[in-house]
């Protein structure tokens, strides 16, 4: 019931966000996509998007140091709410996949052995599990890099969010304009290669995550907490790791020996709605 | 919790560091391959004239394209190149630019540059021999009674001349040629004068 019921909570906000902009494109507002959306010169501009035409254009434009301020600010205090609310591609993978995350791969091994194997395994080398923050530090270098060597923004070319919006006005070009293009062939095939083909954008890919999970990393509202008084592992000795398997980034909220770490969380409440004895409470609800 | 510390620094694995080199050749090619294929100039929206700054902070973000109230600004595709694709561009044959400046005040990272409107040049117009109605026949002087800018005469036959200096590609001559509808052109954006853009643009400058 609940379970369903937060899903279908985080498409809602994800269509309404994803309409509102295209909206504002058919009707010709000017509010833009997610890379800047905004009315007059007031911007919430991607904040990756920023960083690199910021080392592109070698020119720290002044004026955008507050919505880029604004935006960490929120993910502070937000964690990584914009993955699991606000982006489309959830949104776009139940299109075409039927599933709204990504599966959890590396820990349902884990579960499906016993107990006391996890335990073994665990204590020689799955406990190593390498987290997701340095591959994300990677990843965020390698794209603001590039974008330095060759002086435009190289990953937006390729960024599925902004190719999911840029199909949608390439369709609004067609039906308003009868401008047929390629574009709306090979868009969608990118799209899908990223996120039906490589099964781990969001989780290893990412570099808008990889951003957002690092400034993450301070956030301390909205953390899921586990009552150990009833969840099943503590208190009667049974392997349930359905928390952990049902986050798509591995976030081990537990002990923490997941892949990913809490402030990889995006607030998608799967883990508490997966929750056999419903001992996750996530602050609000 | 010290633990924790430890793990999260372990250094990446064999399966991620193939995954983080597959990004690093993917972006590293892609920038090289779109800095190396041959681009054609393409007609800017007023203020996006430095071609090198433009594409250096363009986020494709569509807000400019969106805002324009004389739906002038189109978007440029991958059959451009790799690198203009969903970009702005100016599509004359669709509106024409009053310089207005609201794609400049919607760019977010002045990919648009404020731009001084006694001086600025989108592009500027040429007309097309082999379609332009006068230049074979003769009568027509649609685009020279519409530029605002005084721009066009009409020669000894009739036919009409653009003075580049006083042309700032508004683009409205374009935008109102009748070629398209008088003669028995298929295709929508064939016009007898069409804007073309200043080769090299400001950047030499």
């Amino acid at each position: 019931m609940s379970k369903n019921k937060t899903r279908s909570l985080r498409m809602i906000t994800m269509a309404i966000v994803a309409i509102v902009i295209i909206l504002g494109s058919a009707w010709n507002i000017g509010t833009g996509s997610l890379s800047a959306f905004g009315l007059g010169n007031i911007d919430a501009i991607c904040p990756l998007g920023y960083l690199e035409t910021m080392v592109a254009g070698r020119d720290i434009m002044g004026h955008l140091l507050i919505p880029f301020f604004v935006i960490i600010g929120l993910t502070v205090l937000l964690g990584r709410v914009f993955c699991g609310w606000i982006c489309p591609v959830p949104l776009v993978r139940k299109v075409l996949t039927n599933k709204v995350d990504e599966p959890n791969e590396g820990s349902l091994q884990q579960v499906s052995r016993d107990g006391e194997i996890v335990m073994e395994s665990c204590a020689k080398e799955h406990c190593h599990t390498e987290k997701n923050l340095s591959s994300g530090l990677i990843i965020l270098g390698i794209t603001i890099g590039s974008s330095a060597i060759f002086g435009f923004p190289v990953f937006c070319l390729i960024c599925p969010i902004g190719l999911i919006f840029a199909t949608v006005f390439a369709l609004i070009r067609l039906i308003g304009f009868n401008e047929p293009t390629l574009d709306l062939i090979i868009f969608p095939i990118v799209i899908i290669v990223e996120l039906v083909l490589l099964k781990k954008w969001c989780t290893k890919l990412c570099p808008v995550g990889a951003l957002l999970s690092i400034l993450s990393r301070f956030n301390r509202n909205l953390v899921p907490t586990v009552d150990r008084s009833r969840c099943l592992e503590e208190s009667k000795g049974v392997k349930c790791q359905q928390c952990r398997s049902a986050c798509s980034l591995d976030v081990d909220i537990k002990n923490g020996n997941g892949a990913g770490d809490i402030s990889d969380c995006t607030k998608c409440k799967e883990c508490a709605d997966n929750c056999p004895v419903h001992a996750i409470r996530f602050p609000w609800r | 919790m010290k633990q924790d510390k430890k793990i999260s620094l372990t250094r990446p694995s064999r399966r991620t560091f193939l995954k983080m080199t597959g990004g690093a050749a993917v972006l590293l090619g892609l920038g090289g391959v779109g800095k190396i294929i041959p681009r054609e100039a393409l007609l800017r929206p007023p203020g996006g004239q430095d071609e090198a700054s433009f594409i250096s902070r363009c986020l494709r973000c569509d807000r400019c394209r969106s805002v324009c109230p004389t739906s002038a600004i189109g978007l440029a595709h991958l059959s451009d190149s790799i690198l203009d694709a969903r970009t702005p561009v100016m599509k004359f044959h669709l509106g024409y630019c009053n310089f207005c400046n609201k794609c400049v005040e919607v760019c977010p990272t002045q990919a648009l540059k404020p731009f001084d409107i006694e001086t600025v040049k989108i592009g500027f117009a040429k007309v097309q021999k082999d379609i332009c109605i006068a230049w074979d026949s003769s009568g027509c002087k649609v685009c020279m009674s519409a530029c605002p800018y005084q721009a066009i005469t009409l020669d000894e036959q009739g036919r009409p001349v653009v003075d580049p200096k006083k042309c700032n590609g508004c683009g409205i001559c374009e935008k109102v040629c009748p070629a398209l509808v008088l003669r028995t052109y298929i295709g929508g954006d064939i016009r007898g004068i069409k804007i073309a853009p200043i080769a090299g643009g400001e950047e030499s400058v």
